[in-house]
């Protein structure tokens, strides 16, 4: 196996609520490689995010960590012990987040701020300054000067977010976490940055973890998908294998209700009915049987487990061969 | 010089010439367009196109400086708030986000029962039965009236805010982004819950949604904005089969489609935040196709096909590449 640049093993994360504590993650476990884009897919309150922020040691309180290795460069977060891993972290990992506006102060210059992470890796105050220029046009923003100038209101949203992604780009990251980077912009913008991203992973070796709600976006971006449900990984396959032929009845019907910009109206459109659980308790059966399509008795004898098959890895029972092609409609 | 195209029945509403102004700026310019009863018709255009103004105007939220607005043949634009009420019960908004549009303080059946207190409908005594009539079509149950709006999901407090607006038997719903706050597997049951209540009780939707894919999947036509003015205008299917107007190929370009490895296309980032240019076509500065005649010449509307308006010098190059 070659060197994975991000491993997460059996990670958990829990809040505490009055009626027990809430099992937000459970079991996560994925690798990426330099380079790669891994797309985290799934409705809200499923967990992606969550997943994000515990990477970053972001969680907000009073939710914590409790279980599963995180490896950076093949330094477990364990062994670093904190210090020593929020180093490592903060050299090889960046994040943006969907709304520029949370993470940007908007009482400081765009410049002010690029400068103040530039400074705080060591450059000196011309060198920051170059440096945040540099970046400000490499995102693709004209006229960088009058931008370092700019106080985030003065910046359209696609600005803002490029401008969040030259102060990710400071550190010279190895890992960019984007968390619904796009979903507040135009689609025209959406389609701009992620070209951007698509660029800057070929251009520096960039690896991205991309969560999105919208499984249309990372198809294009991504080289992996991975589905999440009700906190846990439900399936995960390269791109184009899963869309060709998704194979846990989640990722099926996640698809199926999805408007498609490029298929005729659809008489009815389907549905998923129910509510994804809230989990207190570890789960005794598979967590997405309730809503499932295809459930059977072996769906209530406990959890199955995420069983890899070739580049694929998926929790379900029913056999990958009932699942239709996704061209051929006719063997569905 | 904006036409509308010609139409078979008389419409429901008929937009002509509509022009609003915030101070100096102008949000929308010459906007014309008809809608007959029981059709939807789709909105599309970036943030600042004009599309939410269109909606406000047309709600009386929003003064207009100059042009027409007729809903059944009566003159909207210049009514009194009196002359307003019998027409706005037939007008009714549904909005994006459910949970800043349902109040709080409210159980979700004296939410239900508001519009038919304010529109003095029925008597007291009857209202209760109303509002679980009201409750089902939506696809809930009548004790849902006891409840708060806190205590339901995203998808339940749209339904919510969807039977407030059909409790005055409206004949036309302005749908403001109705499904994009809703995660993907409710945005679908929204979806067809409107599909199904369009059928039903032959209302008009006018709709608008940045979301390409709910369009197509609800419109019937489809009509888009830049700058303020109607760039094009079509049948759904036809609009997203063979677009004319650059913009609107653009956009349609730039919707993800799913084909794994491949990112949807891009148009130039910089020129499009320019501000609209005084005359000729506010696209220009974005368009791969403008020629000396876009800077000079604000292009008029032309019927390219039936039912198919486009206002661009170059429609007719467009659809070549």
């Amino acid at each position: 196996m070659s060197a994975a640049l991000l491993e997460v093993e059996d990670l958990a994360v829990r809040f505490p609520t009055p009626a027990g504590e809430l099992r937000a993650v459970d079991g996560v476990s994925f690798r990426i490689e330099p380079g790669e884009a891994l797309g985290l897919v799934g409705e809200s309150g499923c967990g992606k995010s969550t997943v994000a922020l515990a990477l970053l040691d972001l969680l907000p309180p009073p939710g914590r960590r409790a279980g599963g290795r995180i490896v950076v460069d093949g330094v477990d977060a364990a062994a670093a012990g904190p210090a020593g891993f929020r180093r490592l972290r903060g050299r090889r990992i960046a994040m943006v987040f969907q709304d520029p506006m949370t993470s940007l102060d908007p009482y400081l210059r765009i410049g002010e701020q690029l400068a103040e992470s530039a400074r705080l890796r060591g450059a000196s105050r011309r060198e920051a300054r170059a440096r945040s220029a540099e970046l400000l046009e490499r995102v693709g923003l004209d006229d960088p000067e009058r931008r370092l100038a700019a106080y985030p209101h003065q910046l359209s949203g696609g600005q803002r977010q490029r401008a969040m992604l030259a102060m990710a780009l400071l550190g010279e990251p190895a890992l960019l976490v984007a968390d619904e980077p796009t979903t507040a912009l135009d689609v025209t913008t959406q389609a701009q940055i992620l070209g951007l991203l698509r660029e800057l992973q070929r251009e520096r070796g960039l690896a991205v973890l991309f969560i999105t709600h919208d499984l249309a976006v990372a198809a294009g971006l991504c080289d992996r998908v991975a589905v999440m449900y009700a906190g846990r990984l439900v399936e995960e396959a390269p791109t184009a294998a899963l869309f060709a032929r998704p194979t846990h009845p989640y990722t099926e019907a996640l698809w199926a209700c999805s408007p498609r910009v490029d298929a005729p109206r659809r008489a009815r459109l389907a549905t998923i009915e129910g509510f994804p659980p809230r989990l207190v308790a570890p789960a005794e059966a598979c967590t997405f049987a309730p809503r499932c399509a295809r459930v059977r008795a072996a769906c209530h004898a406990g959890e199955p487990p995420l069983a890899a098959d070739g580049g694929r890895r998926r929790r379900c029972v029913a056999p990958e061969a009932e699942f239709p092609r996704a061209s051929g409609e006719a063997d569905g | 010089m904006a036409e509308a195209l010609p139409r078979r029945s008389p419409p429901l509403l008929e937009v002509r010439d509509l022009d609003v102004r915030y101070g100096e700026v102008r949000a929308l310019a010459g906007v014309a367009f008809e809608l007959a009863r029981g059709e939807t018709l789709a909105l599309v255009g970036e943030s600042g196109s004009g599309k939410s103004t269109l909606a406000r105007t047309l709600a009386g939220l929003l003064p207009a400086r100059g042009g027409s607005v007729r809903f059944d043949g009566v003159p909207l634009l210049r009514l009194r708030a009196r002359a307003w009420r019998p027409l706005r019960r037939r007008i009714q908004l549904v909005f994006q986000d459910p949970a800043a549009s349902l109040d709080p303080r409210l159980r979700v059946g004296a939410i239900v029962a508001e519009p038919l207190a304010i529109h003095r409908m029925l008597p007291r005594a009857a209202r209760s039965a109303r509002v679980a009539e009201l409750l089902g079509q939506v696809g809930l149950v009548p004790a849902f009236a006891e409840r708060w709006p806190h205590q339901l999901s995203g998808g339940e407090r749209q339904r919510v805010g969807i039977a407030r607006a059909l409790a005055t038997e409206p004949e036309l719903l302005l749908l403001d982004e109705p499904v994009s706050s809703l995660d993907v597997s409710v945005q679908a049951q929204i979806l067809n819950l409107l599909a199904e209540l369009r059928e039903r009780k032959g209302l008009a939707y006018l709709l608008i949604a940045h979301h390409l894919g709910v369009v197509r999947q609800l419109a019937d036509r489809v009509a888009v904005l830049f700058a303020g003015r109607l760039v094009e205008e079509a049948p759904a299917e036809r609009l997203f089969a063979a677009p004319l107007h650059p913009y609107t190929r653009a956009l349609l370009a730039a919707a993800p489609r799913a084909e794994p490895g491949r990112l949807p296309a891009s148009v130039p980032a910089a020129a499009g935040e320019a501000p609209p240019a005084q005359g000729g076509c506010a696209y220009r500065s974005r368009c791969p196709l403008a020629v000396a005649r876009c800077a000079e010449e604000i292009p008029t509307r032309m019927a390219r096909a039936p039912g198919h308006a486009v206002a661009c010098h170059r429609a007719g190059e467009a659809s070549a590449g």
